[in-house]
């Protein structure tokens, strides 16, 4: 303070006459209380946080409600409940838009040019990353900014790419992550800042390979052309043939939470935030159900000694339903739960599942003996990752039941094995956001009935108002019921 | 002080030609109010040239030719005399202050005081009586009603509750729109930092730091109206300057003592009218754990409470009122000054003491000022000034929370009587229910998490402890006759140590799981400013006058708030921070700095035509170094037409006539650290309550600010064009003031929305126009006047308006405080600030109803529902005085300004409010059927309050703000020294009554004061949210002098 206070008076009384004291006087509009430029392990970490964080949250509900694992409860004006009756509107996209556009994508983009070149483990970590976020929100919205977004002042008003372009932007991104993460070297190494894979580059580099699996399994669809599915095919031939898949749970690709207040999984605060709007859907319950799922016990609580679902849309509100329990919420203690539960992207059993899917696709790997082996695999896969927050006795009765599950459910039939295969990845998949949707639009699995008066399910999320907004190169949109994904024919 | 202004605007004589001389006069010139000497006072013979000025102890000597029979003394502020010269060598004179003249000196930018013919621009000066009739605690407040264009709205009636100050309408659109003040000539802090624990849904009441002033020590006050009056204040005067000047010693007047003191009590200045039939519950049935009254009929029937007792159901008519307790307000002041002939002091110590009328709200405040100069030598007078404030306060929770206490007790259901039930329980800890069964350990009944109001005010405090310097020290140098250089550098510095407790067990935003949490919060602010002023006066020829004043300014600003907030409070009667268990740190520093050069040239022709120029040129700290200097110009003039052309005078209708006009253009800076995008603490959130805090297992996160600086931000610019007219009649017995302005901001700065997929989702830019435009009217009177009776009235009216000409492309608003719903936004095309809020869907205009007669969805975009501007406003004070007694009453009259009331809200939905209590007939809302058919299904009184006033639909809230108040009033009793022939010492003593806010008169806003504003000192008005209601205050003082 003193030093201003003789700074002041030199200055005046020589009038500026020096013009470099006048410049060192104003030259102070540097932020102390922000960094002008942070180092890529404070900026991945923010970026990891972001995604781990958004695919348990407005994305997460907006989906899994289209898709019926959820379904919303209470009165008419609760969100819940519009989302539930396809009313997701402009306005709803705004935070998960921004959130992944104007935060998760460029601090990505920030690693990437930190590191390329120097600390390639970082920048392969990134590019994964950004490919995974691109493929997800490619599956939600079809076309997308990717060529010219990201890159801030310089375009203010990015183009919107066609989302099969995107899906081969993002490949290509993929092949340069695993050349980085495979490089020999690193200046700066990913640890702890590494929420998913504490730096192990070949974790990441085995997420990468399922992620492109997951990618081109979506090639196949009920209305897939010869040419799409010969490209997954050969792809998919030779990820099987590299062998750097995931081996097992811990390989999954997941964000793990913590048990502490302001930490914890957001589909778990949800449920404390806005309690008795968001229940496990009547569809799905009633699918375990019948089949005697011992995950039942680590998905929901008992409501009345029995599992019992919300209907979708159903207009009469009632709190008599079972909620989500230890898988989503972690460990329980009485009434409350820890929270540390991780939002699950892509899992071992997915990755497990895909891999069911091509060898009984005729046009894929067309072999039901081979996918029967990835399906029972799946299915152990997903009761133990089911039971890992469960308490001793509800751990007993999810692993107790494996065996009798997969005797009566855990063998393909021919005719049946499509749809036995998106439904048992529609269970596992409980809590995945988007994924069980897209799912669903490229088999037609499970069988959903519209909630009325709708008489289809969407099949894209509509794009943010406030990208609409300020972005006249917004293309226009059909309605949310066409399909509209590449891959969605 | 008259005396102290004239010596600093010193006439320049020519000597005239020699003439024979043969002898010499000499004597005193004194003042006739006061009896104290006159220092510079004009000395002519009449028709010659040839005279001198009094000394610094009023004295003169003149050499008189022979023949010289009148002698002229002339005074700025006081009536010439000429006084025939006999053949005495001895004249003593006495000059009459010349009252229709007293507001002709106004201090202008600087503190430089000018001839208010002089000015091309609109300037008002208030004096102290003006300003302490009412004895407001806060200096701001005490201007409102007094000035035309000077809108003041305080934020309720809490202890130290901030005051918004506006000077015709806001110029920019999300930058400060309060006006600059400035004590002395230094400029001060009017803001309220509070570090960031406070906001509309947590915290305390926030103060406007002006409230630090002891107004016993302002001498008056100068309202600079628009960027043209302050301009040389650069940036920060774009809202107008509150320009105050403290009091001082006299030259040559002898020691004198004034010791004052005041007392008023406090009382809450409304309260609703409360229905008081009905009891606690729904559908006519009671319950005791609903925040409703639309229970059973209260008539004595039996009932179980939610203890599980039995009791006998009562109405209590003033449960609410009973929670409102008189407060007072103490005051007492010591003041010595007095003079020499080369030295003047003021020394005063004051101490304040106010008790709001709720508990735990208190302000205890002393300053200390001293104020010297002294004539080092005939060239050079240095001066200083310097006051210490400290003080102390307390208060409870405000705003959209449950620890508000108000949030709850101002609707209690009408068969509560919290003195019937404990409102903690033994150990003082509070237990509230959360089910439906009673439970004879509850504290209290509601059942949605509300603590017990009595127990919030005892537990949720915040408390604030200010040290404060403000000072000054100058030099001035009279180099030759026509040329003068100051030098004036000045601190204000504060530092504020607050700490907020959120007990243990309250539910609030700040207290997770009832947890409880502690906020310790050191703020320090810091202005140095300092100024280097070069001044010339010279007469060019007999007739042309110039004034050259070249000046450098150079300021610089520092904001240091050290914050930690301790979440999880161990005993709960321990409030040191270490007493909990998980912390949170924040830390900002925020500073930026200024040199400015400026000179003003003024050229006057015969004292009746008077053309100023100004410029300013302005080198900041926030903008890039190849963008941040930057000039403004501007050209006022003033033409005395009744001096130019003196038979307009002649009818005798006319006394004076001036016309002036300016334009002048004003830079604005920007908010500091806005050239450059940053990366931040990574937060991940989403609308729902979820949230992701870093540090995250250990690690920190920083993402990049979607929000993005700009290197190449320039200054925002604001030009106003003003004409003014100012006449008066019969022998100045009748004036008036009008002023016509416009002002148009252009490039203003604020964050510009942008599509996110660019990975920005703001880049801050000059982008906006805004025009603002008003007319004040400003009508004087002296209806009665002779020897012992005086009667002056003084009448202001005020229209002014603004409105957003463009944001930016593709923009349609950008937010102006408030909540999701309701919102104060800036629309293009609308008034700055309109109150955007839901309201329902509408077929042709008309609500839509559902099967049931219930009204039904909600219009998925906000919707105007009101324009919180007022269409205009006046105030109309009278003083009337008789011999040593004077009245005086303030009326401050406001036309229009919506007010969205949530209290008003909750008194309909609840069913508390008095026009609930109908209920024994059926009602039907004024909509239409979904098939657009009218509406003709009856439903209850409970449904249809509950369907028009609900939380969530603002649109049937927003009630018209209008209102005459009596702001304030004052009985004044002055006796003179001549009273107190026993004793000498004391020369004068002077009693009053005075009052705050005695009468409201506000037909279109039901049950509540109008005056109230969630958001206190900001651009936002017109949200009442649960707000502590206004008050009224009454007392009396006394002042004696020595």
């Amino acid at each position: 303070m003193k030093k201003y206070i003789s700074k002041a008076v030199v200055l005046a009384l020589m009038g500026c006459v020096t013009l470099s004291s006048c410049k060192k006087f104003t030259d102070i509009n540097t932020d102390p209380n922000q960094l002008v430029d942070a180092d890529a392990s404070l900026v991945l970490p923010a970026a990891l946080g972001n995604v781990g964080f958004i695919m348990g949250s407005d994305i997460h509900r907006y989906t899994s409600l289209y898709v019926q694992q959820f379904a919303a409860q209470g009165t008419l004006s609760a969100q819940p409940r519009q989302y539930d009756l396809y009313n997701v509107l402009e306005g709803d996209i705004n935070n998960t838009w921004a959130s992944t556009f104007s935060g998760t994508l460029p601090d990505l983009q920030k690693v990437i040019a930190k590191t390329d070149g120097v600390s390639p483990w970082y920048a392969g970590v990134a590019k994964i990353m950004k490919a995974y976020v691109y493929a997800i929100n490619a599956d939600a919205y079809g076309d997308l900014p990717f060529t010219e977004a990201t890159k801030f002042e310089d375009n203010l008003t990015p183009k919107f790419d066609p989302s099969s372009v995107i899906y081969d932007k993002a490949f290509a991104l993929i092949d340069e992550g695993i050349a980085n993460v495979k490089a020999a070297a690193s200046t700066q190494a990913p640890g702890a800042d590494d929420f998913i894979y504490s730096g192990s580059m070949e974790k990441w580099e085995r997420f990468a390979n399922a992620l492109k699996l997951r990618m081109y399994i979506h090639y196949f669809s009920t209305g897939a052309t010869a040419a799409d599915m010969l490209k997954a095919k050969t792809a998919i031939d030779a990820l099987i043939a590299g062998n750097r898949l995931m081996r097992n749970n811990g390989d999954s690709f997941q964000f793990r939470f913590l048990a502490q207040a302001n930490q914890t999984n957001p589909i778990h605060q949800f449920e404390g935030s806005r309690p008795n709007q968001f229940f496990p859907s009547k569809t799905l319950v009633d699918l375990m159900n019948g089949k005697g799922d011992g995950r039942r016990s680590a998905f929901f609580t008992l409501q009345g000694g029995v599992f019992k679902g919300a209907i979708n849309g159903d207009p009469t509100e009632s709190t008599a339903f079972s909620r989500m329990h230890t898988y989503l919420r972690g460990k329980v203690a009485g009434a409350t739960y820890a929270g540390e539960a991780p939002t699950r992207m892509l899992t071992f059993a997915e990755q497990n599942l895909i891999l069911a899917e091509y060898f009984v696709r005729t046009q894929g790997g067309n072999n039901l003996v081979t996918a029967d082996t990835y399906f029972k695999a799946a299915i152990s896969a997903s009761f133990d990752a089911a039971k890992e927050f469960s308490d001793a006795t509800e751990a007993a009765a999810v692993t107790g039941s494996l065996a009798a599950y997969l005797a009566t459910s855990g063998t393909l039939l021919p005719g049946t094995a499509l749809q036995q295969v998106i439904e048992e990845k529609f269970v596992s998949n409980y809590g995945v956001a988007v994924e069980p949707w897209s799912d669903w639009r490229r088999t037609g699995f499970p069988v959903l009935i519209p909630v009325s008066p709708a008489t289809a399910l969407p099949r894209i999320l509509p794009y943010s108002f406030t990208e609409r907004s300020y972005n006249p190169n917004v293309p226009a949109r059909p309605s949310v019921f066409t399909k509209t994904v590449f891959w969605d024919k | 002080m008259k005396k102290l202004l004239q010596s600093l605007f010193i006439l320049v004589f020519v000597a005239g030609a020699a003439m024979a001389q043969e002898r010499t006069v000499t004597g005193k010139v004194t003042a006739k109010d006061d009896g104290n000497p006159l220092p510079g006072v004009t000395v002519k013979i009449k028709n010659v040239r040839a005279g001198t000025q009094t000394a610094s102890d009023g004295r003169f000597s003149l050499q008189v030719p022979s023949g010289t029979t009148t002698l002229e003394f002339s005074y700025l502020g006081y009536v010439s005399k000429s006084v025939t010269l006999g053949s005495a060598s001895v004249l003593n004179v006495v000059l009459d202050a010349d009252n229709e003249t007293l507001t002709e000196v106004v201090v202008t930018a600087l503190g430089i005081k000018r001839e208010s013919k002089a000015l091309g621009y609109s300037a008002t000066t208030i004096k102290a009586a003006d300003l302490t009739a009412g004895r407001s605690g806060n200096v701001v407040n005490s201007l409102a009603g007094k000035v035309a264009g000077v809108k003041i709205l305080s934020s309720g009636g809490a202890v130290g509750a901030a005051s918004n100050i506006n000077i015709r309408q806001a110029t920019t659109f999300t930058g400060s729109n309060q006006p600059i003040f400035v004590v002395d000539g230094i400029p001060i802090d009017n803001e309220s930092n509070m570090g960031n624990s406070m906001s509309v849904n947590t915290g305390s009441t926030r103060s406007n730091r002006a409230i630090d002033l002891n107004q016993d020590d302002i001498e008056s006050i100068s309202i600079l109206k628009g960027p043209s009056a302050a301009m040389l204040y650069g940036s920060r005067a774009a809202a107008g300057a509150v320009i105050i000047t403290t009091k001082k010693g006299a030259k040559g007047q002898t020691g004198r003592v004034d010791i004052s003191s005041n007392y008023n009590i406090i009382n809450n200045n409304r309260y609703a009218d409360y229905q008081n039939t009905f009891a606690q519950g729904n559908a006519g049935n009671f319950n005791p754990f609903s925040n409703n009254s639309w229970g059973p009929k209260i008539v004595g029937q039996e009932v179980t409470n939610y203890l599980g007792n039995k009791e006998i159901l009562t109405a209590y008519p003033d449960n609410v009122k009973n929670l409102f307790k008189q407060g007072y307000n103490l005051q007492n002041n010591v003041t010595f000054s007095g003079g020499t002939d080369k030295s003047t002091y003021y020394f005063s110590y004051g101490n304040y003491g106010e008790k709001g009328y709720l508990d735990n709200n208190n302000l205890y405040k002393n300053n200390f000022t001293f104020n010297g100069t002294s004539e080092l030598n005939n060239k050079v007078t240095a001066s200083v000034s310097a006051q210490y404030i400290h003080s102390n306060s307390l208060n409870t929770q405000v705003a959209n929370q449950r620890a508000n206490p108000l949030f709850d007790a101002i609707s209690w259901p009408r068969n509560y009587n919290p003195d019937n039930y404990p409102f903690e329980r033994p150990d003082g800890s509070n237990f509230t229910p959360s089910s439906q069964v009673p439970n004879p350990n509850y504290t209290y009944w509601n059942s949605a998490g509300t603590d017990n109001p009595l127990w919030s005010i005892k537990n949720n405090t915040f408390k604030q402890e200010i040290n404060r310097v403000i000072g000054n020290i100058g030099l001035d140098y009279k180099i030759v006759d026509w040329l003068s250089a100051s030098y004036k550098i000045g601190v204000d510095s504060w530092t504020n140590v607050s700490k907020l407790i959120n007990a243990k067990g309250t539910n609030n935003n700040q207290s997770a799981n009832r947890a409880g949490s502690i906020i310790d919060n050191t703020t320090n602010r810091t202005e140095i400013s300092s100024y280097l002023n070069l001044t010339a006066v010279k007469k060019l020829t007999e007739e042309i006058g110039l004034r050259v004043l070249l000046g450098n300014e150079i300021n610089y600003r520092n904001l240091n708030q050290n914050q930690i907030r301790g979440n999880g409070i161990q005993d709960p009667k321990n409030f040191n921070i270490a007493n909990t268990l998980t912390y949170v740190p924040f830390n900002n520093i925020s500073e930026q700095s200024l040199i400015g050069f400026y000179a003003d040239i003024s050229l006057d022709y015969k004292q009746f035509a008077y053309l100023t120029f100004t410029g300013r040129n302005d080198i900041s700290s926030t903008f890039s170094p190849d963008k941040n200097s930057y000039f403004y110009p501007s050209v006022n003039a003033s033409f005395i037409v009744s001096e130019a052309f003196p038979s307009i005078k002649e009818n005798g209708i006319i006394s004076f006539a001036k016309i002036r006009g300016n334009i002048a253009k004003l830079g604005r800076e920007a908010t500091n650290y806005s050239t450059a995008t940053y990366f931040g603490t990574a937060g991940p959130s989403d609308g729902f309550g979820p949230v992701m805090v870093f540090p995250f297992n250990n690690v920190n996160g920083q993402t990049y600010n979607d929000g993005a600086g700009n290197k190449n931000l320039g200054p925002e610019f604001t030009t106003n064009r003003e004409l003014g007219l100012e006449m008066k009649f019969l022998k100045n017995r009748i004036g008036l003031d009008f002023s016509y302005y416009n002002t148009k901001s252009t490039d203003v700065i604020f964050s510009v929305p942008k599509a996110p997929s660019s990975g920005l989702g703001s880049v801050i830019s000059n982008a906006g126009k805004l025009q603002t435009s008003g007319i004040e009217v400003l009508l004087t009177g002296t209806p009665v006047q002779s020897r012992d009776w005086n009667w002056d009235i003084s009448l202001n009216w005020t229209r002014g308006r603004s409105k957003v000409i463009q944001l930016a492309p593709g923009v349609p608003f950008i937010g102006n405080g408030g909540f999701t719903n309701p919102q104060g936004r800036i629309v293009e095309g609308l008034q700055y600030g309109t109150l955007f809020g839901q309201v329902y869907n509408k077929i042709n205009g008309k609500d839509v109803v559902d099967a049931n007669g219930r009204l039904t969805g909600f219009n998925p975009q906000l919707q105007v529902i009101g324009d919180p501007n007022p269409e205009w406003t006046a105030g109309l004070s009278n003083t009337v005085s008789y011999k040593g007694f004077s009245l005086s009453a303030y009326l401050d009259i406001r036309y229009g300004g919506d007010v969205y009331s949530r209290t008003v809200t909750d008194f309909r939905r609840f069913g508390v409010a008095e026009e609930t209590a109908n209920r024994d007939r059926l009602y039907v809302h004024n909509a239409v059927k979904a098939d657009g058919t009218p509406n003709n299904t009856l439903i209850t009184a409970e449904q249809y309050y509950a369907d028009l006033y609900s939380a969530a639909a603002q649109e049937y809230a927003v009630f018209d703000g209008s209102w005459i108040r009596l702001r304030e009033a004052a009985i004044n009793y002055k006796i003179p020294g001549s009273a107190f022939k026993g004793a000498p010492f004391i020369k004068g003593i002077n009693v009053g009554i005075n009052g705050r806010n005695l009468f409201l008169y506000a037909p279109n806003m039901p049950h509540i004061d109008p005056e109230n504003n969630l958001l206190g000192v900001s651009n936002g008005l017109g949200i009442e949210y649960n707000g502590q209601p206004q008050t009224r205050s009454f007392g009396a003082s006394v002042k004696v002098t020595f």
